[in-house]
């Protein structure tokens, strides 16, 4: 696996442009952004997801069993300051925790061809968390999209610019996948992890995409 | 503060309160959900057995052992 690069203001931040996905073709609904078990072993993934069983979406005791992702949809805006969601609201917010489609986000758009969709997302890991358990965090990232007539091709892409000034790199799904890590990581020399803290929870201060 | 309204599951019709908002055409509740992981923490129970019987388990994986296993028989009592 290569060294991963930074997604700028991944995370609870106050950061619009993050990631995005742009469609091909125009949708008929609003997409929605949903998170999954994935049974493969990184970095393949599942061709759709259908189970949210791993701890990551059922939680610990630590956390009062909460989902531990969280995504907001900033195709409209920037989310402010904090924007990570104390506890999931069934079914569709925004901001929201993540698990299946039980918790998910409904992004504020429904895109026309060649539109973008943005979204920022970030987890939460309580101190009790089961590592080492290679599988335990093991999830996937889908969108889930309508059409009539020809169907889209998606490009996933994250910042590596600036927010103010956004550089997009493409995403390819199954090859690339997302870094949990501590603020501060060393981007360039690592290591890429998250420390789980002696109590309560953590959130994972920044994000980056394996290259 | 934001207005709770009543959403629909599409895999049993029960309803749910929320203050959410969106789509929720594809909402299912939490116990069609488990329903549908039982296998998978059934599974993954059996790998936390394993270990125990090698004495290669964490406390963290005990932990969530005992969590699995109180899952597991939420789900079958109902």
């Amino acid at each position: 696996m290569a060294i991963p690069a930074k997604a700028t203001g991944a995370g609870n931040n106050n950061a619009q442009n993050v990631f995005k996905i742009t469609f091909s073709t125009a949708l008929s609904t609003a997409p929605k952004i949903e998170a999954w078990d994935n049974s493969q072993t990184f970095p393949a993934k599942d061709a759709a997801g259908s189970t949210v069983a791993k701890e990551i979406f059922t939680g610990t005791d630590g956390n009062s069993s909460k989902p531990m992702l969280y995504a907001v949809s900033t195709t409209g805006g920037a989310p402010g300051a904090n924007w990570k969601p104390a506890a999931a609201s069934a079914g569709s917010a925004n901001p929201n925790r993540l698990k299946g489609t039980t918790n998910y986000v409904t992004d504020t758009t429904t895109p026309g061809a060649g539109d973008a969709i943005l979204f920022n997302l970030g987890v939460e890991a309580p101190y009790d968390a089961a590592v080492p358990s290679s599988s335990s965090m093991a999830h996937m990232i889908q969108v889930r999209y309508t059409y009539t007539g020809s169907a889209p091709t998606l490009t996933w892409a994250f910042n590596e610019g600036t927010e103010e000034t956004p550089s997009w790199t493409t995403i390819t799904p199954g090859t690339h996948g997302i870094r949990y890590c501590n603020s501060s990581t060393s981007w360039a020399a690592g290591p890429y992890k998250l420390t789980l803290p002696a109590a309560s929870v953590v959130d994972a201060g920044e994000l980056g995409i394996t290259t | 503060m934001a207005k709770e309204i009543e959403i629909t599951c599409r895999s049993c019709g029960k309803k749910v309160k929320t203050t959410g908002s969106g789509d929720f055409s594809t909402f299912v509740c939490d116990e069609c959900q488990e329903k549908i992981n039982l296998p998978a923490y059934k599974a993954e129970l059996k790998e936390y057995e394993a270990m125990a019987k090698a004495k290669t388990i964490t406390d963290s994986q005990i932990g969530r052992a005992k969590f699995l296993k109180d899952r597991i028989a939420k789900i079958e009592k109902k």
